[in-house]
């Protein structure tokens, strides 16, 4: 008998990591029960997934209509960036047709360069169906399209945590819960049991800690939450939006039935009056919901057998990086090398070393959004035009590609493993690219479409 | 007015020089750069150099090379794989493979489930590499191109070269010059520099100068302007790669040539053997702490599975890589770059990445801290992912000779330890994104070394082991299928004008499964 594995927390989080490790670990005998604790701040109304919350929905079988009905959910190819005059799209997918073509971007950093009009969403196809509302599940024999049209989900937390609560109770998850949860410790250190208000023990092997909140000894900031609902329908936009204020950005998530705005500072010096001001400028909204969270700062989720994945994925969790990304990449990297339930030290080190280069990705990503050039990727994108690489998929090529040079980021020099091909011949490559682009973009179904299309697939 | 063209200098006609013309001349548009190729015939190259990993194949494409104009030049032969023997203990003899071996089962890896059934003695499984299947075609003698279609067996694997190092830098020669390289040969004594270090000048002994705005240094082992000149410092890494020695032979070509290099350990060292169209590549690579020359020459020469050629060539190196490889004005790039013994054919490799970074980050003139920072940074990281896995081949031993007992005491990077416990602690390998080797040349490595983890994945206790067996044996089954129906390697190779029709190479050791 393999021993239990105990998931505590709450909402949409608790629900997830339960989802994903049940499904994987249950056929093998581990027994999964899950404690639900009261939720210390609410959870946001609306969240957007990126491309793997898709891949995770087929890999836990739940079909994607069923996601699209219960949790009033959309699609999204990617966001859609407004800064003052100027606007640009970055894609969750890649841009041109080939993901392996050599140069593709170079080849329209080239073309930007000479031609002022030009702009890179005409050679990347979800950019181009994002801005004309049109959106379709790539046909399973263009696997190619698949990758560019790489897509996400809007969808609303609480009924998505409910559809993922029934998944867990079909699946024999335990759920109990408590007021209060207090760890007792093994002689070693690792947690033996968790003994819950009404005064049950339950044995441990591992704990899956998905609390967002930093204990009150541990380091965090404090961040202002801003959050407002739209009654706006917004259907012909597969996508996210996102603007730029005075203090950092306004993201707005597009849902069946109207959208969510959403945004942060972590300057503790500003005036609330400011905000409400100025966010009812952009946005027309008066109603504006505003809290203050702690922010955790967790580099080693892995401790003994209590893994703090909450928290670890909370450090990295705002309007424009969702952390349910980063919850599941802790929960699928750990199970790739859950072994055994012993002490692993080793393992457990590597694992965080990993951590830490996910999370410092996406903190690149974030910081990048603020000072371009104070990152060394904006420094070598402003030189070379070239994307760093990187050791995860936390943000994916195409968003960083997208980002920075929609930021205005134009690079110094140009690509030597284009310097043997004229202008003519690159203007000529692209052009034919495009063509194909705006054909397929062309035959594409809007977003409405699509979704009702699923929908009545579901009601049959 | 015109702009001036940028004047590339490349000093070093050996493999790295050549590969590095090569590469630049295909991209570089001549009206805006000049390329010139200095070496010295007095001096000449360290004419090693002959086993390669699949990349190769990439850099031939890339550089425009067709692949059957290629073998005919360079008497190559196709390779699978490097066969180790004696390597962790005196009787081990395994395949490190280009490809992978099994396929995930139950969302486990393969090689878990294989230690498995190893746990419950089951009787018909078989030696790991019996999974794979450019294990099979290497111990049978079969060639065939690998397949780019995922659901074919053959995806799971990619092939690379033997060639004769000499012929191949003098094929890359002609390609050069016909793109335009100026090749010019002469011997470098001085060279002058600008006030902030850039190289400026090299002075010929005939009192010839060659002015340039950029240096390429691939002076080998010299390191004439890297350290020489500009002073860039060494990190020695003797006391986890202890060899500093080689000796070098050729010998007679074998009746059919294997399809993998050979490696066999020594009492202070390792031989290799790198069977060519035309002859066989022969060398032993030992530590002179614990072998003398003489010694050594003699285990050279009767362990030879031919009829040597010519006497022993001798060689002697330090291990390590330069502190920078890109410092001022100047870039260096093969031996003058750093030195890991051949053990896992990647020299060359290390020269592709080096060339293919060079160019994704071409500085302009005068040249930028970025590029430079990138570019060190990028080759720093390929050097010490290699180096590791070479360590981790002396590390896991328990042979009984002196020097094979050092390796096996002595302490080694973190890096290497930490994923080494790793192993021992869980069976588990970590992939990395950047980097040549991923988990199938670890756990090759592992496993062939005799390396059993303390546990297993929980997991596999809820399997049936008879089902599990069963599995193990179809699959088997239809690999060795799989192989009974391909040619012959000699026959292919006799056949070198199909070469052509190749589909394209994967960018990875394992093929495009991998
Ligand atoms: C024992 C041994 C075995 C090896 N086996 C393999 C293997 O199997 N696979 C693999 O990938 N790699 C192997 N290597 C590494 C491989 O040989 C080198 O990476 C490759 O040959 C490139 O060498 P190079 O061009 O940097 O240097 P060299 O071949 O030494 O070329 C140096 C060039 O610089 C010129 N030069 C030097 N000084 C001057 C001067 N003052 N003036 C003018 N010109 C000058 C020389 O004339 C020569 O042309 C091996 C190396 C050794 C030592």
């Amino acid at each position: 008998m393999q021993q239990p594995l105990v998931f505590i927390g709450h909402g949409l989080w608790l629900q997830m990591a339960t989802a994903i490790v049940a499904k994987h670990l249950q056929p093998f005998g581990y027994p999964c029960i899950a404690i639900e604790l009261p939720a210390k701040a609410k959870e946001p109304a609306a969240m957007a997934g990126g491309p793997e919350l898709v891949t995770l929905c087929q890999m836990l079988g739940l079909p994607l209509q069923l996601v699209l009905a219960r949790a009033q959910a959309t699609f999204s190819l990617g966001s859609q960036y407004q800064s003052g005059d100027s606007s640009w799209f970055v894609p969750f997918g890649h841009y041109g047709l080939n993901a392996a073509a050599a140069e593709f971007e170079q080849a329209i950093l080239q073309l930007l360069r000479l031609d002022a009009n030009s702009k890179a969403e005409q050679f990347c196809i979800a950019a181009l169906a994002a801005s004309q509302g049109k959106f379709a599940l790539a046909p399973a024999n263009r696997p190619d399209l698949a990758e560019a049209l790489s897509y996400g989900l809007h969808l609303q937390t609480a009924e998505f945590a409910a559809c993922l609560k029934h998944y867990n109770q079909q699946l024999g998850v335990t759920f109990l819960s408590s007021q209060t949860v207090e760890m007792k410790y093994s002689a070693e250190g690792q947690i033996s049991t968790l003994q819950l208000d009404n005064g049950t023990a339950l044995p441990v092997g591992y704990c899956l800690d998905c609390r967002t909140e930093p204990a009150a000894d541990e380091a965090s900031h404090t961040v202002q939450l801003f959050c407002a609902q739209d009654t706006t329908v917004l259907l012909q936009q597969p996508h996210s939006s996102v603007l730029q204020t005075s203090w950092g950005w306004l993201v707005r998530l597009p849902l069946q039935q109207g959208s969510h705005w959403f945004s942060q500072c972590t300057d503790p010096t500003l005036e609330l009056s400011h905000f409400r001001q100025e966010l009812q400028q952009l946005t027309g909204l008066s109603e504006w919901q505003h809290s203050t969270r702690q922010q955790p700062t967790e580099s080693q989720p892995w401790q003994l057998n209590h893994l703090r994945f909450g928290q670890a994925a909370a450090t990295l969790d705002c309007p424009l990086y969702n952390g349910l990304n980063a919850l599941q990449y802790l929960l699928i990297r750990w199970l790739d090398l859950l072994p055994n339930q012993s002490y692993c030290p080793a393992t457990a080190l590597m694992y965080n070393q990993h951590w830490q280069q996910f999370q410092s990705e996406v903190q690149d990503f974030l910081w990048l959004h603020q000072h371009p050039l104070a990152t060394k990727t904006g420094q070598a994108f402003a030189r070379l035009g070239r994307v760093l690489s990187t050791e995860t998929d936390a943000i994916k090529a195409g968003q960083w590609f997208g980002l920075m040079q929609g930021l205005g980021l134009k690079p110094e020099l140009r690509s030597m493993l284009l310097a043997h091909r004229t202008d003519t011949e690159i203007h000529q490559g692209l052009r034919q690219v495009q063509q194909q682009i705006a054909r397929l973009v062309t035959a594409m179904p809007s977003q409405i479409d699509t979704l009702n299309r699923c929908l009545q697939q579901l009601s049959h | 007015m015109m702009e001036a063209k940028q004047r590339i200098v490349i000093l070093g006609g050996g493999t790295a020089g050549w590969m590095t013309a090569a590469a630049l001349s295909r991209f570089l548009p001549p009206h805006s750069y000049s390329i010139q190729l200095l070496e010295s015939a007095q001096i000449g190259t360290v004419g090693v150099g002959e086993a390669t990993i699949p990349h190769i194949r990439q850099f031939n494409q890339w550089i425009g090379l067709d692949e059957s104009e290629f073998l005919k030049a360079t008497g190559a032969s196709y390779k699978l794989a490097i066969r180790f023997r004696g390597w962790g203990q005196a009787n081990s003899d395994y395949y490190h493979p280009f490809g992978l071996s099994g396929e995930d089962l139950y969302g486990l890896p393969f090689h878990q489930h294989w230690l498995w059934l190893q746990q419950q003695k089951t009787t018909s499984l078989k030696d790991y590499g019996q999974y794979s299947l450019a294990v099979l075609m290497a111990q049978q003698g079969k060639f065939s191109r690998p397949a780019a279609d995922l659901k074919d067996p053959s995806s799971s694997f990619n092939y690379a070269y033997h060639l004769d190092a000499t012929l191949y830098a003098a094929l890359l020669r002609q390609h050069s010059i016909a793109q335009g390289v100026e090749w010019l040969d002469g011997k470098v004594t001085a060279v002058t520099q600008h006030q902030n270090g850039d190289i400026a000048q090299l002075i010929l002994e005939d009192g010839r100068q060659i002015a340039g705005d950029l240096f390429i240094d691939c002076s080998g082992f010299s390191a004439l302007l890297i350290n020489k000149t500009l002073q860039t410092g060494y990190d020695n890494w003797q006391h986890w790669l202890p060899c500093d020695k080689a000796l070098a032979v050729p010998s007679e070509k074998a009746p059919a040539p294997p399809s993998y290099t050979s490696s066999k350990a020594m009492a202070a060292g390792w031989q290799w053997r790198i069977p060519l169209q035309h002859r066989t590549g022969n060398g032993l690579v030992y530590c002179s702490s614990y072998l003398t020359d003489s010694a050594a020459e003699q285990a050279l020469m009767t362990g030879l599975e031919e009829q040597a050629l010519a006497p022993a060539r001798a060689l002697q190196f330090v291990t390590g890589r330069r502190k920078q490889s890109w410092v001022n004005n100047c870039i260096a790039i093969g031996l003058s770059s750093g030195f890991l013994e051949p053990l896992e054919s990647t020299s060359l490799y290390l020269v592709q990445i080096a060339i293919e970074s060079l160019l994704q980050y071409f500085p302009s003139h005068p040249v930028g801290d970025i590029e430079r920072e990138l570019f060190n940074q990028k080759m720093q990281l390929e050097y010490l992912r290699v180096r590791d896995l070479l360590i981790l081949h002396y590390k896991l031993n328990s042979r009984p000779e002196p020097f094979w007992q050092y390796c096996a005491q002595m302490a080694i990077p973190d890096s290497l330890a930490q994923r080494l416990e790793m192993f021992k602690e869980t069976g588990h390998a970590l992939e990395y994104r950047q980097g040549l080797f991923q988990p199938a040349s670890w756990l090759a490595l592992y496993l062939g070394q005799g390396l059993q983890p303390k546990q297993l994945d929980t997991r596999l206790g809820a399997l049936d082991p008879n089902q599990l067996e069963s599995w193990f044996s179809r699959y088997q089954y239809q690999l060795q299928q799989v192989v009974n129906a391909m040619p012959e390697h000699h026959q292919v190779l006799q056949r070198t004008e199909l070469a052509g029709a190749a589909v394209a190479p994967a960018f990875s050791l394992y093929g495009h499964r991998g």
